[in-house]
């Protein structure tokens, strides 16, 4: 990944604004929508890509590629090569993209980040904040039922404590509910805010998961020998574990989320300042 | 995508919700379930159902059949009240 920035004196690496991955993908080169040749693409980032070409001499300035990121994910575009740069062996052609549908381009990124793995944190969010989600609503239904059950024995009534909980899982609920919708993704600072937020909700629903695995520890003698409440007590202090390994990997991944956002804005700004993408 | 999942989970619920608040059938069956009692008897057996009173150590009630039952004190070893609203306490 290189990084620098544009306006410095270094005209060639002032274009280097963007996250640039090294890649084995086969491609198909088309001259006027003719068929040309297969290459393999070396790089690719979201503004551009290059590849290698023994005898690149005839090759013109623009072109179009076709190639898959994945099985399913097909991508069509536009390029004008940018550098021929002589190698030993042929000549490594820089392309950057002219046309590119947005959703290709958001392939692209989807698929950059995939391999620096700056989608894990959001992975991660989203499955342990979707877990809690289900496991509030669960529980705000159990409560549901406990209070219908308890208001219909007379016996058995619920202290206030057990009242003021209720209020503690629709917390939960909510938080988990805002954990889940706001942690998404991230491609501005302003997605940033909204994934800080969601960590910050998340604190709620793990205080809550590590809370409940204490209690559940103390009651535990009492359930002991019944298989059904061994492996409910087991997925449980999984969940905790799970909540709190992501909590941890979002919180270490801020600053690298700081690096790429800084990177994917100074792109945005080259891009607008030179009305193209460049590899 | 996400707000999609999220709907589908909220609508789920909700519907969940309604129909426990407001399918009579359904509440009153729920809730007749979670304060069942279970009597444990001195041959090792367990009884499911609703105890009406217990007095002087003899105990009425109604099993999940509809059968009534009485047993005196030297019958059974314990009583367990209501017991699926203690383990909802315990788990929720």
């Amino acid at each position: 990944m290189d990084v620098t920035y544009p306006g410095t004196d270094d005209s060639v690496k002032a274009r280097r604004v963007f996250l640039r991955i090294p890649v084995k993908i086969p491609a198909r080169i088309f001259l006027e929508r003719h068929y040309y040749k297969k290459v393999q693409l070396d790089e690719i980032s979201t503004t551009g890509f290059s590849f290698c070409l023994r005898d690149p001499k005839d090759i013109p300035d623009e072109l179009d590629v076709d190639f898959r990121l994945g099985f399913f994910n097909a991508i069509k575009a536009k390029a004008v090569v940018k550098n021929r740069i002589p190698l030993p062996r042929g000549m490594r052609v820089g392309c950057k993209f002219l046309e590119i549908p947005d959703a290709d381009a958001a392939l692209i990124t989807a698929y950059i980040n995939r391999f620096t793995r700056f989608s894990l944190p959001l992975e991660l969010m989203g499955v342990a904040s979707l877990v809690c989600l289900v496991d509030s609503l669960l529980r705000v239904t159990a409560f549901l039922l406990y209070y219908e059950g308890a208001r219909f024995e007379k016996i058995f009534t619920m202290s206030l404590a057990e009242k003021a909980y209720g209020g503690t899982l629709l917390l939960y609920a909510f938080c988990a509910a805002v954990a889940f919708l706001f942690g998404g993704r991230i491609s501005d600072p302003k997605e940033k805010r909204r994934f800080l937020m969601s960590l910050a909700c998340f604190i709620v629903p793990l205080a809550f998961v590590v809370f409940k695995n204490i209690a559940y520890v103390r009651i535990w003698p009492e359930y002991a020998g019944k298989p059904f409440m061994a492996l409910f007590f087991a997925g449980y202090a999984f969940l905790a574990v799970y909540a709190a390994f992501t909590a941890g990997i979002a919180l270490r991944s801020l600053d690298k989320i700081d690096i790429v956002l800084d990177i994917l804005g100074k792109h945005r700004s080259a891009l607008n300042n030179e009305g193209g993408r460049v590899l | 995508m996400r707000t999609g999942t999220f709907c589908a989970i909220l609508g789920i619920f909700a519907g969940a919700m309604c129909l426990l608040l407001f399918n009579p059938g359904i509440h009153t069956g729920l809730v007749r379930y979670v304060n069942q009692d279970v009597l444990y008897t001195k041959a090792g057996e367990s009884v499911c159902g609703w105890i009406w009173d217990e007095k002087s150590g003899i105990v009425a009630g109604e099993t999940q059949d509809g059968e009534i039952f009485v047993f005196r004190g030297k019958e059974y070893t314990r009583i367990e009240r209501d017991t699926f609203l203690h383990l909802l306490r315990d788990l929720m």
